[in-house]
Formats: structure tokens, C-alpha cells, sequence
């Protein structure tokens, strides 16, 4: 990444005027700074005291420069003094900025007076100036000659490196193996972007949108998002609320790092909570909270399922508190925070409408692509059920963000996976496709031929500035991904353990370093025991995560993770199996069972092993070669509308009843096989298997 | 028996009750040391905190069941969890517990984090949980052996049930595959009679009294003095 490429503008919350700070953004970018100008943001803070500076700019040239605006009465130089000891002090607990005894970094501060009252008389280091004349006061500021240093100042300032702290990975000896490449990535991934800067400290006075692919750091920007809120209005009450159970800690520590080292203080736990959106009987969650605000007894996940299925149980929940709430306006929250929103039901949105306050700060966060059911995100007028769009108004907070870097998968990884998770490559037609094609470029690829128009041919490839460089040098595609197919499930158990047990025992990975998913939730108990007994034969300690350990932790020190694929989202891990891959190469809903391939594929923070077992394995694997062979380019036709519906249609998720009519049908003509291979009956005495044959035979001349 | 081949018997036998849906989960038992000795056991994932809840409550089955605290599930959610205590090839000690599911539910439930969620409500609302599940009372039976505090009140082999303090004599002690042909002879007669195999697992002797072990007849045996 190139630090000194841009200026970018952090629209904060501040008792400025905008229209100041908008100009003096402008004035710097016209001077040609290239560095981040943070308008009230709470960068620093001593031991015992908060403070949110007004205006901030971190750049080379001119430097560190804090902004102090003159008020009437006040004595600047105090003033500045305050403020410099604050940022001094803050800057200096950080090991790296520090040169010596002394703090590497110089802190400048300029004090803006108004027109005519700039004072005459001041002393070298106050610097001072009118709102015309920044540019040439800046030239007495101290910059920072040393790129490293500046590198560790924006982290610093952006918390990364202290809130997601890496591994120490003592055990790593050798330079080449994957516990040594790993401590190189989780060194250079410290600083936020620019999105994810915006969308961390950007709030509108309104709804907020922030779309981002799989790795691209929403649950890092949310959890920013809700300490940096809570430290600026303490007296708020703000939710954070989410869909898979084991996000609660990862939140919790986040908030809490965060908090921490700006207030000095712990979180008011209060003031800011966590929940689920749903909630246990054991806690709280967002949907039992709104309950009680109207007071109605909540359902529990039990009755829920026997009224509405497994499938729908919180749709159904939430359809009918939203009915309750519908025209009510209670004052509950004044911002709510929703990660993973792709898997939280339509109506959830209409409850947390009625329990927010006016301006209705929702924010939410989201991945179409990570979405395990076939549904596709909605729209925000039908999320709210009233019309409501999202701006981007130039020089205030954006409502609509897009996330376009991922950081945690490899580009190989992702390109497979998007391939895969559509089915780009398979025999039969395509599994889904965006109705806008333009989305491919918002989710980091480039048109590098065709267009990317309905009913054209296009190729695509990621785009260089959608992923960290430390990739192509720290890793090797042909290692990266690797595919393997199994003639039986022990036999690709077998392989699996083997490979975990060489992670572990000579590539230096730690045990909770690996990720085994297993797709098929019915069966992942029964595949799991069968997994275990080759890994327990090895002396391999394994967790299947939510069953054998607590359903609120995912990974365990000291134990492989294994994992259903409903508990493997939101989380990742380094080095990811994705076993009976199979499961997902064809069915008669293949929406679902792309997007948990995509899903198991977008877990890895560096490998991935794709295994699985027979004949669909194999349709599965020439799939990947082609995305291999092409060297990981996409090459496909995109879908006009009309083709779009009919796989759509035809991939869907199927009712209970659709369902036991597929397994009737399947039933039959197993019967009907097996009676033909007995001799029992002749398939010339059958006119329906040809009626059968003459369909089959029509669709595919229609493909 | 070795204490790896005492978690491997263990194991195995789990896999054959599996391989029936007899068995819906089971753990690997680990090696304790124990000064000289060796416990082979089920995987204390929450140390002792969850023995300190009152022997035989709802809220003991919940912890064990939420903490995968066990040797195996039954397809009725029962629970099985048994101690050895080992020293070389010798048995000196066992604790053997059987806990018939305390709860009987209205439908099918498959999955167990259904079924702690049903007694975590019902922990917090009776009321609530009527229409889930009706309580059925069923109290866990554990089966001690325990030489080193044989006494007139405390017989070498005994069984705890109801009362944490009630032990009740038993005849000998019992290897892991005595211990399930007694589960299943004793409290599941028709699987008994379904699945044949359980009758022909393997059992070993455990020497508690030398020269005085006699066959044992898989049903329960109480010897009154």
C-alpha cells in the first residue's frame, strides 16, 4: 500500500463548525498534502482524561499537526499546551514511535484564530494562523522524515496494531514455514484503509450502509464504530448486534481494547451492549429486548422451531413482534449496529426501526455472498418497509460504504470461491449471478477483456489495489489452494489428519491455526467422530466448535477447530480444510450450497484444502482446474435478466413439502433401477422413462 | 487392561453403539496422572466447577450436557460418563454413572443444544417449558469402586442414587462393556433384544477380591446386608 497516495478526509463528530473544517480539508488538499485529516476524532487521551481534537492531520509533510480553534476569552497557549501534552503523552506509550528516550515524532500544534485577531506577538513554538493563511504557518511544522515511523504513526493514531493484537508464534524457528509467513502477515495488516477509516468513524444523522466482501474488515470497523460512538456520547444507549452467537467475544474484546485505551476506562457495559440478535434464555437478545419494550413474552428458539422450522424460526419470530410494532415508535436506542445483516430476516429490521430514536442511526453491515440461504439481500426502502434511500453527499459522512479490499483471503482463494460460489464453471448452468454485473468491480476485479454487460462475454480479474501485496510474495498459488479427491471419506480423513499433523509438526503452525468445516449440518456430529479417530490416532486434540466446547467460543488454544459451516461464519482461521467439498458440487438447491462453499472457502486467512469424496467431487474438481488453468481469471458470459430468474428458480431453496417430494422421486427411481437391473421390468414397458429421457434431452438443447 | 487399551476398549465400543444411532455423540477418554496411578476419564472441560452443584440436579445435567462433559449420549439423550483408576494393567477404581434423561419431551428433539435450551428455560420459567417437555424425575445412577474407603457404610462396590450419601451395595465392579449390556439389559429391554451384538461385547474381569469374581448376569444386583 502506498501511504503518501492520497488525502483523505474522516468525517468525525465535532463541535466545530463543518463549514470551517470542510474548508481548512480543503485548503490542505489544495496545498497538495497527501495524508489522513481526521475531523473530531478521539485520537488520544491521557491516563485519567478523554479528549476529541477537533481537526487532526497525520501526513509526512507537514507532520503530525493538531488544529486547536480559537475561542473568545481563552489563552491559547494553555490551550495548546493541553493538547500537546495529551497527544505527547498518548504517542509516547507506544514502543515503536519512540527514538531513544524521546517520543521519534514531533507533535505540531497551529491555533486558528479568526480573521484580523491572529496575535502578533508569539513565541517559535506556538504556531498560529488565520483560516488564509494555514499553508504558510504549516511550513514551520516538524515532519517525519522516516516512512517506518510514519507507517506506526497511523497506526498508532488508528488503534489496529493494539486492538487486534497477533500471535507471538515463539515456536516459529524456521523463515520458511507457514508459522513464519503468517507472523509477517499479521505484522503488516495494522492499519485501517481508507474505507474502512470513513466507516469506522463516519456516522450520518441517519441509516448507514456498509457492504464489504468476506475479510474485508466489517466486524473490525463496527466494533471501532461502536466504541468511537460510546466514547463520544457516553450518555447514548448503543447496541451492537449480530447473527452467529460466537461473534459476542470477538466484539467484546475489540470494544473493550478499544475503549480502553482511548478512556482509560472500561466500556459503560450499560450504556453500550452486545447482543445477540435473537438471545438465549440465558441472555438477552436484541429481538427479547424489543419484546419487552411492548411487554410481550418472547418466543424461545424451541417453540419457535416447532411453529415456524429450523429454517424459519426467527423469520417467523420477528414477522410477528414487527406486527406488533408496526406504528410504534419507542426510544429505546440511539444507534444500533447490525454485522452480519445478510442473515438476519426482514422484519428484524422494521423491530429495530421502532426501537431506535430519531435520526434512526442504523447501521448495518453486510455480505450478500455469505448469505447460507438462497434469499438475496433486500433493498433498504423494503428492509424498512418505507422509503428511504442512502446519499452520498460530498463532504459529510457517506451512507452507503463499500469495503472493496480484502485482507483476509488470498486472491487466489477469493477468485475460486467467487467462482465456485456462482458456479461460473459447471457442466450445467450457472448457480446465481448479481442482477447488477457492475458489482464485480465493487467487489475488487477489473474487466481485463469482453464487457461486462448482460449477455456478454467478459474476463476478470482481481484488481491489484483489492488485496495486500504481502501475498504474491509471501505465498505461492499452488500452496495457497490445493484440491484433493478421496475414493472414500476415511480415506479423506485420513489425508486430512496427516496434513493437519505436518502443520503442525513441521510448518510451525499452531493447532488452533486450522480450521476443519465440515458442510453438512445434519450430518457434521457423525463426520466429525469419524474425522476424530484419525486425528486422535496422531495425538491431534480437536474441538467440534458449539459441541464440544462452549457454543460462545469458536477456537481453543492448544485444539484444532472443527466446525459446522453455520458456526464456522464470521470467524476464520489460517489454514482452512473445507472436507466433503462434494457435499456443495450439485443438489437441487444450489444457491445454499454454493454460498457455503463460498463461505468455508472465504474462512482462510492464507491456505486452503479443498477435499471431498466420488463421482461429485470430481465434477467439483474440473471446476477448480478451470479457474487454475486459467490462472485464476474469470471468463464467463454474464446472465441477461431472463436467464437470471430461471436459475433462480431452478436453484432455489425448496419448501419442507418440495423437499419430501424430491426425496419420494429420488426413492422411485432408485426402485425403478434396481427393478431394471433385476429383470424385473423392462424399460420398453415403461412410456414414462421416455417421456423422462425426451425432457432431459429438451432442457439441454435449451442450455 | 492398560490404560490404552482401556481408552481404546472404551472407544470401540462407543463407535459399535454409534454405528446404530445407540450413540449420538461420544468423547475420547484421556489419561490423568495421578501420582503412580492413571484415571482414565471423560474430558473435564470446566474443571470443578460444575461439581459443585448438587448431586443429581437439573442443573448438574445441564452443565455436563452444555460442556460435553461426557463418555457418550444416548439416543435418548442419557448420559453415560465413566472414571478408571488405573495402575499399570490392574483396575483399582471405578465411578460408573448412568443419568436416564430427566426430561421427556412432546416431539422428537435431534439435536442436545435443543435440549439444553429447553432446560435452560425451563431453569428460568417453568411455565414456559410445559409446552416442550414434561419433567420425568429420573435420577442418575453412578456406580462406585472404591477400595481404598471400604467400610461398613461405604461397601467396596456401591451405587449412589437419589441421595448423594445412599450407598447402595453392589455386587462387583464392572468393565465398560458390562456396564452398557447392564444398561441396555436393565432400562432398554427392547433395544436389548433388537441389537444382539451389545449382548456379545467383550468383557473383562476386575479383579476386586481374587478368587471370588464370578460372572456377572447384566442386570442390576442389589446383595442387602
Amino acid at each position: 500500500m502506498n501511504w503518501n497516495q492520497d488525502f483523505d478526509v474522516v468525517y468525525g463528530s465535532s463541535q466545530q463548525s463543518r463549514v470551517v473544517l470542510n474548508d481548512l480539508a480543503s485548503q490542505l488538499r489544495d496545498a497538495g498534502i497527501k495524508g489522513t485529516f481526521y475531523i473530531g476524532y478521539p485520537v488520544m487521551a491521557s491516563a485519567d482524561s478523554s479528549l476529541t481534537v477537533d481537526a487532526l492531520l497525520a501526513s509526512q509533510t507537514p507532520g503530525l499537526v493538531a488544529f486547536h480553534f480559537f475561542e473568545e476569552g481563552q489563552n491559547y497557549q494553555e490551550a495548546q499546551d493541553r493538547l500537546f501534552y495529551v497527544l505527547e503523552s498518548n504517542l509516547a506509550r507506544h514502543e515503536s514511535l519512540r527514538t531513544g528516550r524521546k517520543l521519534g515524532v514531533v507533535v505540531n500544534i497551529v491555533s486558528i484564530f479568526p480573521e484580523g485577531q491572529v496575535p502578533e506577538d508569539t513565541i517559535d513554538d506556538y504556531l498560529v494562523a488565520s483560516p488564509n493563511n494555514i499553508q504558510h504557518v504549516l511550513d514551520n511544522a516538524v515532519g517525519i522524515q522516516d516512512e517506518y515511523l510514519y507507517r506506526k504513526l497511523c497506526a498508532a493514531i488508528q488503534r489496529v496494531t493494539t486492538i487486534k493484537p497477533s500471535k507471538k508464534r515463539q515456536n516459529v524457528q524456521r523463515a520458511d514455514s507457514k508459522g513464519s509467513v503468517l507472523r509477517k502477515i499479521e505484522k503488516d495488516i495494522a492499519n485501517l484503509d481508507r474505507w474502512q477509516k470513513s466507516a469506522a468513524i463516519e456516522t450520518p444523522e441517519g441509516p448507514q450502509r456498509i457492504r464489504g466482501l468476506a475479510g474485508s474488515g466489517k466486524t473490525v470497523v463496527l466494533a471501532l464504530k461502536a466504541a468511537y460512538l460510546h466514547t463520544q456520547h457516553p450518555d447514548w444507549n448503543i447496541a451492537v448486534t449480530f447473527y452467529t452467537r460466537s461473534l459476542y467475544q470477538q466484539f467484546r474484546d475489540l470494544i473493550e481494547r478499544f475503549t480502553l485505551e482511548h478512556m482509560g476506562d472500561m466500556p459503560d457495559w450499560q450504556k453500550l451492549h452486545i447482543v445477540h440478535s435473537w438471545g438465549s434464555s440465558a441472555s438477552e437478545g436484541l429481538y427479547s429486548i424489543a419484546c419487552d419494550a411492548v411487554n410481550i413474552s418472547p418466543i424461545n428458539y424451541v417453540s419457535a422451531k416447532n411453529r415456524y422450522g429450523s429454517v424459519r424460526a426467527f423469520a417467523g419470530v420477528c414477522d410477528e413482534l414487527a406486527a406488533v410494532l408496526k406504528g410504534k415508535q419507542l426510544d429505546v436506542y440511539d444507534v444500533v449496529l447490525i454485522d452480519e445483516a445478510q442473515d438476519l430476516p426482514q422484519s428484524f429490521f422494521r423491530i429495530v426501526d421502532a426501537i431506535i430514536k430519531q435520526p434512526k442511526r442504523i447501521i448495518w453491515a453486510y455480505d450478500e455472498l455469505q448469505n447460507l440461504s438462497d434469499a438475496g439481500m433486500a433493498s433498504t426502502p423494503e428492509l424498512f418497509g418505507r422509503d428511504l434511500s442512502l446519499i452520498n453527499a460530498p463532504n459529510s459522512p457517506q451512507q452507503d460504504i463499500i469495503l472493496p479490499v480484502c485482507y483476509r483471503n488470498t486472491p487466489w482463494a477469493l477468485t475460486l470461491a467467487h467462482a465456485l460460489g456462482f458456479g461460473l464453471f459447471r457442466e450445467a448452468n450457472l448457480v446465481q449471478h448479481f442482477d447488477e454485473p457492475s458489482l464485480w468491480m465493487d467487489i475488487g476485479y477489473v474487466v481485463e477483456s469482453g464487457h461486462l454487460e448482460e449477455g456478454q462475454q467478459v474476463t476478470l480479474v482481481r484488481a491489484p489495489h483489492s488485496y495486500p501485496h504481502f501475498y504474491s510474495s509471501l505465498l505461492e498459488p499452488s500452496d495457497a489452494l490445493v484440491s484433493a479427491t478421496f475414493n472414500s471419506n476415511d480415506e479423506q480423513y485420513a489425508w486430512i489428519a496427516e496434513q493437519v499433523e505436518r502443520n503442525i509438526k513441521e510448518e510451525e503452525l499452531d493447532p488452533d491455526d486450522i480450521l476443519v468445516i465440515l458442510p453438512n449440518a445434519i450430518s457434521q456430529k457423525d463426520e466429525y467422530l469419524s474425522l476424530r479417530r484419525h486425528l486422535d490416532s496422531r495425538g491431534l486434540t480437536s474441538n467440534l466448535a458449539g459441541v464440544t466446547n462452549d457454543r460462545d467460543i469458536f477456537s481453543q488454544s492448544g485444539s484444532i477447530t472443527v466446525s459446522g459451516i453455520y458456526r464456522a461464519k464470521g470467524n476464520e482461521a489460517p489454514m482452512v480444510y473445507m472436507a466433503n467439498s462434494h457435499y456443495c458440487s450439485v443438489g437441487h438447491e444450489m444457491i445454499r450450497l454454493r454460498n457455503i462453499l463460498f463461505t468455508g472457502i472465504t474462512r482462510s486467512r492464507g491456505w486452503v484444502r479443498l477435499t471431498g469424496v466420488g463421482a461429485e467431487m470430481e465434477m467439483l474438481q474440473k471446476e477448480i482446474d478451470q479457474v487454475v488453468g486459467s490462472d485464476y481469471k474469470l471468463k464467463f458470459r454474464i446472465p441477461t435478466q431472463p436467464e437470471l430468474e430461471s436459475v433462480r428458480q431452478i436453484n432455489r431453496d425448496r419448501t419442507a413439502h418440495e423437499r419430501s417430494q424430491i426425496r419420494k422421486a429420488e426413492k422411485s427411481l432408485e426402485e425403478i433401477l434396481e427393478l431394471m437391473r433385476s429383470g424385473v421390468i423392462s424399460p420398453d414397458a415403461m412410456p414414462q422413462l421416455n417421456a423422462i429421457f425426451r425432457e432431459i434431452k429438451i432442457r439441454k438443447s435449451d442450455e | 487392561m492398560t490404560p490404552k487399551q482401556l481408552i481404546k476398549t472404551i472407544l470401540s465400543t462407543c463407535q459399535d453403539l454409534a454405528s446404530e444411532g445407540l450413540v449420538t455423540f461420544f468423547n475420547s477418554q484421556i489419561e490423568v496422572a495421578a501420582g503412580e496411578r492413571t484415571i482414565v476419564t471423560y474430558p473435564n472441560r470446566t474443571g470443578s466447577t460444575t461439581r459443585v452443584l448438587p448431586f443429581g440436579s437439573l442443573e448438574q445435567y445441564l452443565a455436563w450436557l452444555r460442556n460435553c462433559e461426557f463418555t457418550c449420549l444416548l439416543f435418548d439423550h442419557s448420559l453415560i460418563r465413566v472414571s478408571y483408576e488405573c495402575a499399570g494393567d490392574a483396575i483399582l477404581g471405578h465411578n460408573l454413572l448412568y443419568w436416564p434423561c430427566p426430561v421427556e419431551f412432546a416431539d422428537h428433539v435431534d439435536d442436545w443444544r435443543d435440549l439444553t435450551d429447553a432446560i435452560e428455560i425451563y431453569l428460568k420459567s417453568p411455565s414456559e417449558a410445559g409446552e416442550i417437555f414434561t419433567m420425568t424425575l429420573r435420577s442418575p445412577m453412578r456406580f462406585d469402586f472404591d477400595p481404598g474407603r471400604d467400610g461398613e457404610d461405604h461397601p467396596l462396590v456401591h451405587l449412589h442414587s437419589q441421595f448423594r450419601d445412599t450407598r447402595i451395595h453392589v455386587h462387583q465392579p464392572m468393565c465398560f462393556q458390562a456396564f452398557i449390556k447392564m444398561i441396555f439389559r436393565t432400562f432398554y429391554a427392547s433395544k436389548w433384544h433388537k441389537y444382539a451384538f451389545i449382548g456379545q461385547f467383550h468383557e473383562q474381569k476386575i479383579s476386586h477380591n481374587p478368587g471370588e469374581w464370578e460372572p456377572t448376569a447384566h442386570y442390576l444386583q442389589l446383595y442387602w446386608t
